[in-house]
Formats: structure tokens, C-alpha cells, sequence
């Protein structure tokens, strides 16, 4: 269902513009259909928070909004530029210069610091802040040092929320954030991500099972069955600190 | 990039023992490589260097006599660039601590140094004084090998007279670099003396004054040598020359070039061997290296890598590692070759021989090496690249399995689930499995083909020097004489039996080709020579029809029956038309056999001999050459068992230094194949092994699932690298076929169980050290890292 | 432990178990093929052989019996004569001069040593007869003995030949015999006065038959009494004289069996030695080795139709046998080592070497005669190779041939 209406600071153009996407994977087990048809806008500075349950989809439309993977079918229009049709070497700077993800199990690299990790996404950035910055932004100033085997789980999803944000990008996708951690520290992430979204002004969108951490989304999409099942709009945002669960 | 450097380094040293296991594979094929060519360029330059400043003659020939005039003829030959004329004449010599007496050759020394061709070396001492008739110089490892030293004298028998020698100097000269004795093709330098004494001395001891019976001729580079050589025959032919012969024959560079001949075969047969069984393995190693990294490609394609700036860091730890293995492998050969060139100089006699490195084999083989290495990561980079980052960060679905063979019926109950998890990894990546296989029956094919030369020389040895000659001493008389001179040998001290024969030699020619060898007549019935054939069959030696040995055959295209023309080259020139009657089957040489009475008939000859096989009691033997040494029609006497024990000798050594070589590499090669192979598989599948451990196996059972899989491996690569060995060992005698010595196929049991041995070995210790990490796991970490 | 763990442990046992037996079986020690010979009973002759030449035992030498005018002779060497038939010289004797009393004591002497050689072989002739009715007596009592088997056909042939041998000797010795009775008439008519003839020539007679061997006076002209005219070789006493080293002819004996081998025949030819010249002499070999020699003559006891062929002057060789064992248990000359001074064997028993001491007899070119160590049909290593030792485990090809 096609909701045009938008909140109040959105007299911009939409950022994503959806239009019939569809995805077929072929398996081993058959034809998979994670995808049926979608469309959707997306506006720019929004957080948005995909819900459904796994296997419905959602992970597989931030994978193609990201970049990740391609539509089978269907229009991905990112600020004018065709992702659906674009070539591996635009997909490549696209992501390269607009967008950070941030995923379910960390996926740092276990051989380097956690400024090492940062580093690793700002080496090849256009304008990054520097990682150093992207660290205390998310509160991990005193262990830019260390290894990831020496950090808690919490610790290194900001330290990977830090890698995401350090190239200022336009879109910032997380897949799962707090999926492995426990309540506290899944609250810490949450908030580090609105926090450096909000220093970079990115668009962000969560994609999350779990129901409660939809109510700091501006919009909160719910996915079943490989299609849009509804869109709400939140109209009592709160904080992430305020959440548990 | 700097980051990803930084990456780059750490996860070297994290996989530091995988990464040396990989250079150590290449090392060996580099290795083997430089080394192979390194001592065939230090002794080929050597050879070159020597020749060239010794004035090394191109033809060589001797006669009976004539007189120095006729030097001025043969100068005058067209092409001919310098003559040396020369008196050789040669006896027996009593040595001060050996049973057996020495040849002693004496050689005139040209009067005037600029015309002088095969110009000695002097190593010590001096040039003997042209007022001091009885001084010489003589040759090194003579000198070297029988303890005498310079001022030492030392008597001989020559040409019936007695005469003293005083030494005071020693040399080497191109014509004696390498000295094959009398009956065998190992040196005897303890008896065989040289020496070197002014042409007025010698003129004197052989009664040749004013003459010559042997001259070296130098001639213009680009001229026809066959042409010039006729020419030389057709001048000399009145003075009782035989054929002259060209460089290539004289014995001491025919038997070198035999030798660089055979070092460049197995240059050429080796190292590939190596270096492609280490480049494949390699290969094979680091795609599956990479593709343990796949996740860690997905992330930062998704972060904006593209494909080329994912796959850089990989082919840089490739490249690293490749060329670290090139250079290990580059000093590695450099070390060995000095080896090899070490074990050269016992035998070959130049002024210098100095180590060489081969800097093409080094670059070229270091290039392949780490290509591959960069090539087999690049493969798996390109494969993970090629995946959707959501793809390839994603973990890996569980590999398909499928009912497959094994399953159903009896063998479910009969293979518990841990072993049916060995069994259905190894079926679903054939591929892999396959190729691991293979890698680990390489290392085996390795020990057995180099080993196995030393199980053929026993047999060649056993078949030449008992089977075919019985004798215990052969006895070389300087002219043919009657049955009485036989009769007159039979009867020194410890002899049991004696028999005559006669060798002529000639010049073989048949369908347009041309071996020059010699005529063996030998009595009919004869108990101490018999020529074998390839069922060991001793052959009867007829009247007609010429036993020819197989390789002589083969070389000439000719079969049982064909005729063959014989041309004598000494005495009176005659060509024979000769038929092939049987064929002989031996290892060394290309000898032919008649009967003696019938050879002696076809030269118009009597009941003549120009050689003694004897049968001597073995504690007799000291007091037989005692009488011998003073015969003085006795040219030369060979002893089988000196022989047979100076081959051993020789044999033995050189078999402890090359052995710990092979040994060592293929035991490197099995060693870095089931390392690596089982060390990825661990990386690979560590949430598995962790998870088993965590549903109550022990860590024997969790080890058994990973080490079971490279024994089961290893079990398949056995008969498929001993089949796989024979094979090698098949390709090594035919590769071998056409040199003075060609070896017999055929591996012995002690050298299957040797290899065996090692490679369990091998294996064994790459498994202790990977299953050590099992016990090592920390399953917390490992399971809390996946989903 | 579950019954899978248990099971699995059993596979790994059995796996590792069944390696280790690999490797044991592969490590065993490969036999060392080698080639054997058993020890058989045959002949073995030890004998010492060396060559020399085929001769006349005896040459009759014709010389002038007076002093005379020698007609031109027109015999040739080969040409045959005729005893008392052909006439081999003319010669017209010189006037015969009253002898001087030296000339006569000498003419006398003469004749006095011709007598004495006529009687020496008129003895010889009775000897050699005395012995031949021995010889055949002794040939006769043999004959009986085999016809009734208690004889051996070598006995047999040993006493045939000797009978053959004793009547050639006589023979020898009656030819000798009439040679020195010319000799004596020779001598005789040298004693005699001067002739009343005119000079008729003398017609000289062969005084034996057989082939002019050498001719000493060929042209015309006057010789004196007693000058050797011609030589005459009876071709049926043709023997050879062998020059042996005087080591070998210490052994040699008269009377020994011996052979003639290399003389341009089919066969060899039986031989005995008859007579081992007391006197060596020195000579240089083919080899160029002073040598002390000694002649031993052997005379042929085949009959001369085998032997037609040879000649006086020809190359011959001559084997003496020493020792002839029928039944002898022999080795191979190959398969015979040395160890600690005496003689011993490889004997091959259960597939391992055993080294085995033995004492041996006669030695012949190819065989060994055993005398203690050995039995028949024990199996010993011919020409071993340095890898055989005792205790070692070998694998046998019996090797075709004789010892």
C-alpha cells in the first residue's frame, strides 16, 4: 500500500524509490520468492524499521536497497541513480560513497583494532571523519586499541556502528543490530546509532524482529510473506534508552 | 590501502605455519631446480675454461712409429691448426702399499712449449730438468691417491727394461679429467700413473729416437673434423696407425660429456617433476586458503572494495609467500650445489672448480613457483569476488548432502556417524579429495623413483660383474701372443684357471650409422665370460654370427640376422661383413662377442690373445701381482673385486648425501600436503568440530573425524603412488636408455617399506600437530562467533 | 565406550597393526638370487700341459761308408724310400789308400763302437720282446677277467694299450737294430785294402724305410769316409717333445698316460710318457720371462691311421696325467673360495649359506676334486658374489653345464 503521506520535514525528494521489486533465489530446495512486488519511498533523514518474521523478507530488501544483491524484478531508484540496473562498478562505489551497514554479528575483522576496522572503511572514503572521532562518537574512545576478542559484544557492534558511520554516509543499514546482545547493551547500540546518524544527518533503516525496538523508527514497515504487509507511522517516537526487553 | 597491509601482515603471521609449509613446498622445487642447473653450469664452465687454456687437441691418434718429419706432413693438412707429436708407452708398476701393481704411462713433454697441445697443469713442484733424464712429473690424483709425494722415486717395467722415475712435480692434464679404469666406469686413480718426462727420456725408455707413436692435432674451428681425420688416417696409415680418433671419443672427455649428459637429463627430468607437484599443491593449498576467507571479501566488497581491492591483499600474501619460499629455495640449491659440485671434484679433475649459481633456473623457476602460488589465490579471490557480498558474508549453508553410495543397508549399521562424516566430506568435494590424494601419492611416487636407482645398481652390479665376468683378474698383454703366453700366466702363483681373449677394436656401421667399439673373441665354452641374454640364458658363442649386445643393436637398427660391416682399426685396415647371430643383454657398454678362434680366422691370425681371463685365490692375490708386476709383456691387470668394492664405495656415498636430499623433499612434500590439507579442513570446519565436542565427544572422537579423513586419504594415495612410482621409475630408465649405463626397473621391497615409512612419518606428524589444536579448542569462542 | 567407539578403536588397531606388518614384510631382508651347482661324481684328471713339437724318435742318418766321389743326390726331403730296395746315394770310391796306423786304429775303433751299438741294440731288441710277452700275457689275463666282469673296460683298454705300446717299442728296436748293423758293415769295409775295381760307384741302400727327412749333401763331390749324406725318418716313431716347466716335470713320470691335443686333429691322442729328460735348460717364454724347461717325451699309443696327419716339425701340445679319479665327488672350479689358508664353499642348505671347509684333490681346468665337506648332491653357490656371506638368505638357479 502506497502511503504518501510523509512527516513534516520531508518536502524533499525521496531518497529510495521502490517500484515493483521482486527477488527469486533458486535453491536446491526449489524457487524462493523473497520478494513479491514492493514499493516503496523512502525519504531522506528518516529511521525506519523493517519488522516481520525471518523469512519475510526484510533482510533481503535492505540487501538490495544496499546494494548488496541485485532485484530480479522491478525499480530501485537511489537519488536519481538506477541500482537495479546498475553495473557491479557502480553498485561498488554507490556503496563505496554512500552507505554503511552495520550487521547482525559484528563482522569485524578479527586481526585488526577496532580503529584498524574504522580505518579499514576511511582508507578508501572520499571525505570520512577521522576514525578516532567515529569512535568517541560512539563512546569507545578508550578502547580504540583493542581487539575485537577483547571487546564485549555490545563493544563491537559499536565499534562496527563507528566502521559504518565514518564515511559519512547517506544511508546507514543495519541488519539485525541487537540480534546477539543482551537488552543494556543492545539499548547502548541503538543509541549510538541515532546518535551518529544524526551527526551525519543519514537515513537509516533497521531491519528487526523483535517488535520493541520499533517504537524509535519515524516509520515502521512490516513485512510478511515477501510483501509490504503495513506501514505506521510513529507518532510517539522514544528513546532508545527507554527501551527493554 | 594501508589498513588492509596492516591485515595483510597479521594474518601472515597467524597462518605463519601454513605459510612456511607452502614455502617449503616451493623452496623444493626451486631448490632442486637451481641446484640441477647451477652444477651443470659450474662444471660445463670449468670444462670450457680448461680446455681453452690447456690447448685441449680435437683429433688423437697412435701408431707404431715414425719419424718426427712426418710432423711437417700432417701440419700441412688443410684445417690442421697445431700438431703435438708424442711417445706414450706404458707398463706395469710396483706401488709401496698395494697389492695390485699400477699402469705406469710415461708421455713425452714437447720440446717447445707455443706448439704444444693437452698442456699440463703443474700443480706443485716443477717441470722435470732436461739434464736429469729420469725426473718426472706426474699426475695429481695419482700422487694424491697412493701417498707418494714429490722427490719420491718410483721403478717400472716398460717395454722389458726397468726404469726409475724420480717425481718432481704434480699436475693435471684435459686428457685425464676423468679416467674410467680398465673394466669398470668408476676412476682407479691409486694405478693409474701418468707421468710426464722429457722427450729425450722417453725417446730413450721406448727406443724411439727422433720418432713418435702418438700425436694430438688441433684444428681451425668450422672446418669438417671427418674429413681432416681421414686425411690424418691416410698419412699415418704406412706407420702402423690405427684410426684416429676425434675429442669426442677420448676416453676422458666421452666419459665427462657422458656425465653432463646424464646430469642434464636428470635436470630435465627432476626438477619439473618438483616444482610442478610443489606448484600444484600450492595451488590447491591457497584456494583453499582464501576461500576460508571468503566472509571477510564479502565485507569489504560490501563496503565499497571493488573486486580488485578485495583480491590485492590475497595476492600479495601469495606473492609473499612464493617468492619468500623462491628465495628460501634459491639458497637452498645455491647450498646443495656446492654439495654436488664438492662430490664432482672427487672425480673430475680441474684445475678449478668452483661453485655456480644458475641465475635463469633460479629467476625462471622462482617466476613459476610464485605464480602459481599468486594464480591458486587468485582463483579462490575471483571465486568469493564473483559472490553477492550478502552471499558471501552469509554462512555457509550446510553443504548439500546426499544418500550416496555408501548409504543404505549394510553400511549404516556397520559405520558409526562419525566415521560416515569422514567418508561423506571426502565424497562430496571429489574434487578436492581427489587432488589432495593425489598430492600426497606425489610425495610417495617421489621417494620410490628416487630411490630405486640404488636397488638397480646392486642388480647391475650382481649381473655384470658375476654373471656375465666371472674372472677375479683380467690380465692385458701390450702385443698378441700364442696359447703359451696364456699357459706361462697360468702358471704364477694362485692361479686356478685362465682363459685367452682377444679384443680388436672396430668400427661398427650399419644403415648409415656408425659406432665405434670393440670385438670380443672369446673361446667357445669359455666358464668366465658369458654373455647373457635377457632371460640370463648364457649365450654359446659360435663361429658365425656375432653376439651383439641389445643396446649396441638398438643403437645400429639392426636385428637377428641383419648382416653388419666391421672395419678394424688397427693393424692391417679390414672390413668384415659380419651377421647378427644373438643378442646379449647388459647394462654397461655396447660389447661385442665371437668366438675367438673364428675371430682370430677373420684377421688372418693364429691361435693368438691380447688378454688373460684369470680365476686367482683370493689370499694369493698378493703374491700373483707380485709376480706379475715383473712380466714384462703384462700391459695391465684389472681386479674384479677392487672394482666391485671401489663401485660399492662410491655408490655408498654418494647414496647417504643424495638420499637425505630426496628423502627430505618428498618427505617435505607429504609433510606440507596432509598439514595443509588438514589444517584448512580444521579452519574450515571448526563450528562442526566444536559442536561435536560440545554434544559430549571427546576430543579423541572429534580428532578422529578430522585426522580420519587424510588417513583415509592417504590409505586410497598409497597404491596409487607406489603404481605412480614404478611408473617414474620406468620413465628414469628410458630416460637414461641411451648413456654407458642403462639401468634396470624394478624397486625392491626395502625400498617400498622405506618410503612407506617416511611417508607414514610425514603424514603422522602433520597430524599430531594439527590435532593438537582439537584438544586446544575453546569452543566458547568458536560457537559464539556463527549463528 | 559405546560399541561405535569400540569399534572404531578395533578398525584403527587393526589398520595400524596391518601396516606394521606391511613394513616388517617389506624390510625383510630380499634374497640374493645366486647360481648353484651340485656337487656330482664324475672324472676328474689333474694334469700338467704345455707344448712343444711332434719329432722322430729315431732318424737314421746315411753316411758315406768310404771315402769317394758323392754323385749329385737326386732324393728330396719327402721323397719315400724302401729299406734295402731304393738307393739313396752313389759313390764312386777314391782309391783306397793303405790305411795309415792311425787311420787304421781309428777305422778299427770304428768298427769296434759299431759292434758295440749292433750288441746294445740287439739287447734292446730282446728287452723290448721280454717286454712285449708281458705285456701281452698280462693283456690276455685281463681280457679274461672282463669277459667275466671282473675286469673294468679301462683296465682292460690300459692293458691293451700297453701290449699296443710294447710292440711298437719292439719294433723301434729291431729297426734300430739293422740301422747299426749297416752302420757296423759301413764301418767294416772302411777296414778293407785297396780295391782292384775300376770305381765302380757303390750303390748305397736305404738302410730302413720311410721319408728322406733331410739331405746334408746335395751336390757332387768328394766326401770322406763317415760324412752324413742324408737323414731317414721312419714315419710310424713319431713322438713328441714337450718342453715342460721343470716344476711340472718333477711330477711326470714314465710310464703316465698322457695325451696329444692341439695338433690340427679331430681328437686328442693317447699318449705315454716315455722318457723325462734328466737335464733342464733355460728359455725365454712368450712373455718374456726366463724359464727352466725340461723335455718329456711322449710317445703316441693310437695306431698311426688316426693320426696320419702330423708330421715331424708340427706343433703339438702334450698333457701328462697326473691323477685320474673315475669316481670322484666333484665341485666347479668357480664355486671354490679361500678362507683362513685352506679351501671351502658356499653351501646352499635350506636356502641360507653355510660356509663350509673342505679338502680337496686333484684339480683339474674346470673341476675340483672333494675329498672331505661335501657329499653328493649337496648344493654350493658358483662364483659368489661379495654379497654372499654365510647366514645369508639366497634364491638358487641351478646354472646348465658341467663341473
Amino acid at each position: 500500500m502506497l502511503d504518501t503521506s510523509t512527516n513534516a520535514s520531508s518536502h524533499s525528494l525521496p531518497i529510495f524509490e521502490i517500484r515493483g521489486l521482486t527477488k527469486v533465489y533458486t535453491t536446491e530446495a526449489g524457487e524462493v520468492h523473497a520478494l513479491r512486488g514492493v514499493d516503496l519511498d523512502i525519504v531522506p533523514g528518516e529511521m525506519i524499521v523493517l519488522l516481520g518474521p525471518s523469512g519475510s523478507g526484510k533482510s533481503t530488501l535492505l540487501n538490495i536497497l544496499g546494494g548488496l544483491d541485485r532485484a530480479t524484478s522491478g525499480a530501485v531508484v537511489f537519488k536519481g541513480l538506477d541500482l537495479a540496473g546498475a553495473s557491479d562498478r557502480t553498485l561498488t562505489m554507490y556503496r563505496r560513497r554512500s552507505v554503511g551497514f552495520i550487521f547482525q554479528f559484528f563482522n569485524l575483522t578479527a586481526s585488526l583494532t577496532a580503529l584498524e576496522n574504522v580505518r579499514l572503511i576511511t582508507d578508501i572514503a572520499a571525505s570520512p571523519m577521522s576514525a578516532e572521532k567515529a569512535l568517541t562518537l560512539v563512546g569507545l574512545a578508550d578502547r580504540m586499541n583493542h581487539f575485537p576478542a577483547q571487546l564485549s559484544g555490545g563493544q563491537q557492534q559499536r565499534v562496527a556502528v563507528a566502521r559504518a558511520i565514518a564515511k559519512r554516509p547517506e544511508v546507514l543499514f543495519c541488519d539485525e543490530p541487537t540480534g546477539s546482545l543482551d537488552s543494556e547493551s543492545g539499548v547502548q547500540v541503538l543509541e549510538a546509532i541515532k546518535i551518529v546518524a544524526g551527526e551525519v544527518g543519514a537515513t537509516v533503516l533497521i531491519v528487526t524482529h523483535n517488535a520493541d525496538i520499533a517504537s524509535i523508527a519515524d516509520r515502521v514497515i512490516r513485512f510478511s510473506d515477501g510483501r509490504i504487509h503495513t506501514i505506521e507511522r510513529n507518532t510517539s517516537k522514544r528513546e532508545p534508552r527507554e527501551l527493554s526487553w | 590501502m594501508r589498513v588492509l597491509d596492516i591485515k595483510l601482515l597479521r594474518d601472515l603471521w597467524r597462518l605463519k605455519w601454513q605459510a612456511l609449509a607452502i614455502s617449503v613446498l616451493i623452496a623444493v622445487g626451486v631448490a632442486v631446480t637451481v641446484m640441477a642447473y647451477s652444477s651443470q653450469k659450474a662444471l660445463s664452465t670449468a670444462r670450457e675454461q680448461y680446455y681453452r687454456e690447456t690447448r685441449f687437441a680435437d683429433i688423437f691418434a697412435t701408431l707404431k712409429r715414425a719419424p718426427l718429419s712426418l710432423t711437417r706432413r700432417l701440419a700441412a693438412i688443410n684445417g690442421v691448426r697445431a700438431v703435438d707429436p708424442r711417445i706414450i708407452k706404458s707398463g706395469l708398476m710396483e706401488v709401496r702399499g698395494q697389492v695390485r701393481p699400477a699402469i705406469a704411462q710415461i708421455i713425452s713433454l714437447p720440446e717447445r712449449d707455443e706448439e704444444a697441445l693437452n698442456r699440463i697443469v703443474l700443480m706443485a713442484g716443477r717441470l722435470p730438468d732436461a739434464r736429469q733424464p729420469h725426473e718426472a712429473v706426474a699426475l695429481k690424483t695419482f700422487l694424491d691417491a697412493t701417498g707418494l709425494r714429490l722427490g719420491d722415486e718410483v721403478s717400472t717395467v716398460i717395454g722389458g727394461r726397468r726404469i726409475t722415475l724420480r717425481i718432481v712435480g704434480a699436475a693435471l692434464s684435459p686428457e685425464y679429467i676423468y679416467m674410467p679404469s680398465p673394466g669398470s666406469t668408476l676412476p682407479d686413480d691409486k694405478h693409474q700413473g701418468i707421468f710426464w718426462m722429457t722427450r729425450a727420456a722417453v725417446e730413450e725408455a721406448a727406443d724411439l729416437d727422433g720418432a713418435f707413436n702418438a700425436v694430438a692435432i688441433a684444428i681451425t674451428p668450422g672446418r669438417n673434423e671427418a674429413a681432416i681425420r681421414a686425411e690424418v688416417d691416410a698419412t699415418l696409415a704406412p706407420y702402423g696407425a690405427g684410426v684416429a680418433i676425434p675429442r669426442a671419443d677420448q676416453a676422458s672427455h666421452a666419459f665427462l660429456e657422458a656425465e653432463f649428459k646424464e646430469l642434464k637429463t636428470s635436470g630435465a627430468i627432476f626438477p619439473p617433476i618438483f616444482l610442478i607437484v610443489a606448484a600444484g599443491l600450492v595451488h590447491l593449498v591457497m584456494s583453499r586458503l582464501v576461500d576460508v576467507e571468503r566472509e571477510q571479501i564479502g565485507l569489504l566488497k560490501a563496503f565499497g572494495y571493488s573486486d580488485f581491492e578485495a583480491a590485492v591483499p590475497f595476492l600479495r600474501l601469495a606473492t609473499l609467500i612464493g617468492l619468500g619460499g623462491a628465495i628460501m629455495g634459491g639458497a637452498l640449491g645455491a647450498w646443495l650445489s656446492q654439495g654436488i659440485t664438492t662430490l664432482y671434484r672427487e672425480f673430475m679433475r680441474f684445475p678449478e672448480l668452483t661453485g655456480d649459481f644458475h641465475f635463469a633456473a633460479f629467476a625462471i623457476s622462482a617466476l613459476l613457483a610464485t605464480g602459481l602460488t599468486a594464480a591458486g589465490a587468485l582463483v579462490a579471490v575471483r571465486r568469493a569476488t564473483r559472490l553477492n557480498p550478502a552471499v558471501a558474508m552469509a554462512p555457509p549453508r550446510p553443504t548439500t548432502y546426499r544418500a550416496g553410495i555408501l548409504d543404505g543397508g549394510y553400511f549404516d549399521a556397520m559405520i558409526d556417524p562419525l566415521s560416515r562424516m569422514i567418508l561423506r566430506t571426502l565424497f562430496r568435494f571429489p574434487v578436492r579429495s581427489f587432488m589432495t590424494c593425489v598430492g600426497l601419492a606425489a610425495s610417495l611416487m617421489v621417494l620410490l623413483a628416487t630411490q630405486f636407482v640404488y636397488d638397480s645398481f646392486e642388480v647391475v652390479l650382481d649381473h655384470s660383474y658375476y654373471r656375465i665376468q666371472r674372472w677375479s683378474d683380467q690380465v692385458g698383454l701390450a702385443e698378441v701372443r700364442g696359447p703359451s703366453a696364456v699357459k706361462n700366466l697360468t702358471q704364477l702363483p694362485g692361479v686356478l684357471a685362465a682363459e685367452p681373449i682377444r679384443s680388436i677394436p672396430v668400427i661398427f656401421r650399419a644403415n648409415g650409422i656408425e659406432e665405434r667399439g670393440g670385438l670380443i673373441g672369446l673361446n667357445p665354452g669359455s666358464e668366465l665370460y658369458r654373455p647373457r641374454d635377457e632371460d640370463g640364458q648364457a649365450l654359446p658363442l659360435l663361429s658365425d654370427g656375432l653376439i651383439l649386445s641389445e643396446a649396441l643393436a638398438s643403437k645400429l637398427k639392426v636385428g637377428i640376422g641383419d648382416p653388419l660391416l666391421v672395419e678394424v682399426t688397427e693393424g692391417e685396415r679390414r672390413e668384415l661383413v659380419l651377421t647378427v647371430g644373438r643378442l646379449s643383454h647388459d647394462y654397461s657398454g655396447t660389447p661385442a662377442y665371437l668366438a675367438r678362434p673364428a675371430l682370430n680366422r677373420l684377421v688372418s691370425e693364429g691361435d693368438v690373445a691380447n688378454g688373460v681371463l684369470l680365476l686367482v685365490a683370493s689370499d694369493a692375490r698378493a703374491d700373483f701381482y707380485h709376480a706379475l708386476a715383473s712380466v714384462p709383456l703384462v700391459a695391465g691387470v684389472v681386479s674384479r673385486d677392487d672394482t666391485v668394492a671401489a663401485f660399492r664405495d662410491i655408490v655408498t656415498r654418494s647414496f647417504s648425501t643424495t638420499m637425505v636430499f630426496y628423502l627430505g623433499f618428498a618427505g617435505a612434500i607429504a609433510f606440507g600436503v596432509s598439514y595443509n590439507a588438514s589444517r584448512i579442513a580444521f579452519s574450515e570446519r571448526v563450528r562442526d568440530l566444536a559442536t561435536l565436542e560440545v554434544l559430549g565427544f571427546t576430543h579423541a572422537e572429534t580428532a578422529f573425524v578430522l585426522a580420519g579423513e587424510i588417513v583415509v586419504l592417504a590409505l586410497a594415495a598409497m597404491p596409487l603412488g607406489i603404481l605412480g612410482g614404478h611408473l617414474l621409475a620406468d620413465a628414469i630408465v628410458a630416460a637414461y636408455g641411451r648413456d654407458e649405463m642403462r639401468l634396470p626397473s624394478g624397486i625392491s621391497a626395502w625400498t617400498h617399506g622405506v618410503s612407506l615409512l617416511a611417508f607414514a612419518v610425514a603424514i603422522g606428524l602433520s597430524l599430531i600437530i594439527v590435532v593438537r589444536r582439537v584438544f586446544d579448542l575453546d569452543l566458547v569462542s568458536v560457537l559464539k562467533t556463527r549463528d | 565406550m559405546t560399541s561405535a567407539s569400540i569399534r572404531r578403536l578395533a578398525i584403527a588397531i587393526v589398520l595400524g597393526a596391518g601396516f606394521v606388518a606391511l613394513l616388517i614384510f617389506l624390510f625383510q631382508p630380499d634374497p640374493i638370487p645366486v647360481e648353484t651347482a651340485l656337487v656330482r661324481k664324475g672324472m676328474i684328471r689333474q694334469s700338467v700341459s704345455d707344448q712343444g713339437i711332434a719329432r722322430a724318435s729315431d732318424a737314421f742318418v746315411v753316411s758315406a761308408p768310404v771315402s769317394g766321389r758323392l754323385e749329385r743326390l737326386t732324393l728330396k726331403p719327402g721323397d719315400r724310400v724302401a729299406a734295402g730296395e731304393t738307393v739313396v746315394a752313389r759313390l764312386r770310391p777314391a782309391q783306397a789308400e793303405f790305411l795309415d796306423p792311425r787311420s787304421r786304429a781309428q777305422a778299427e775303433a770304428r768298427v769296434a763302437a759299431a759292434e758295440a751299438s749292433a750288441l746294445a741294440a740287439q739287447s734292446e731288441v730282446n728287452r723290448t720282446k721280454a717286454e712285449l710277452q708281458r705285456a701281452q700275457s698280462n693283456y690276455d689275463r685281463v681280457r679274461r677277467l672282463a669277459d667275466r666282469g671282473t675286469a673294468s673296460i679301462d683296465a682292460l683298454e690300459s692293458a691293451e694299450t700297453a701290449a699296443k705300446v710294447a710292440e711298437d717299442q719292439v719294433s723301434a728296436a729291431e729297426a734300430s737294430l739293422k740301422a747299426r748293423i749297416a752302420e757296423l758293415d759301413a764301418a767294416r769295409a772302411a777296414l778293407i785294402g785297396p780295391m782292384t775295381t775300376t770305381g765302380e760307384p757303390i750303390e748305397i741302400l736305404a738302410p730302413v724305410s720311410g721319408f728322406i727327412r733331410r739331405v746334408f749333401q746335395e751336390s757332387e763331390r768328394v766326401v770322406p769316409a763317415g760324412t752324413s749324406l742324408l737323414e731317414i725318418s721312419d714315419p710310424h716313431a713319431i713322438e713328441a717333445a714337450i718342453d715342460f716347466l721343470s716344476e711340472d716335470a718333477v711330477l711326470i713320470r714314465e710310464g703316465q698316460p698322457a695325451e696329444i691335443y692341439d695338433w690340427g686333429g679331430p681328437s686328442a691322442l693317447g699318449a705315454v710318457v716315455r722318457r723325462v729328460e734328466p737335464q733342464g735348460f733355460t728359455k725365454v717364454s712368450a712373455l718374456g720371462v726366463e724359464e727352466q724347461r725340461v723335455t718329456v717325451v711322449l710317445q703316441i699309443s693310437q695306431p698311426r691311421a688316426d693320426w696320419q696327419g702330423l708330421g715331424p716339425g708340427y706343433r703339438v701340445w702334450g698333457r701328462v696325467i697326473l691323477r685320474q679319479n673315475e669316481d670322484a665327488l666333484l665341485v666347479p672350479l668357480g664355486s671354490l673360495i679361500r678362507d683362513a689358508g685352506g679351501w671351502a664353499v658356499f653351501h646352499v642348505v635350506d636356502g641360507h649359506i653355510v660356509l663350509t671347509r673342505i679338502e680337496i684333490g686333484a684339480v683339474s681346468g674346470q673341476a675340483a676334486e672333494i675329498l672331505t665337506g661335501l657329499k653328493e648332491g649337496d648344493e654350493v653357490v658358483q662364483f659368489p658374489s661379495d654379497r654372499v656371506k654365510p647366514g645369508v638368505l639366497v634364491e638358487t638357479q641351478r646354472s646348465e653345464g658341467r663341473p
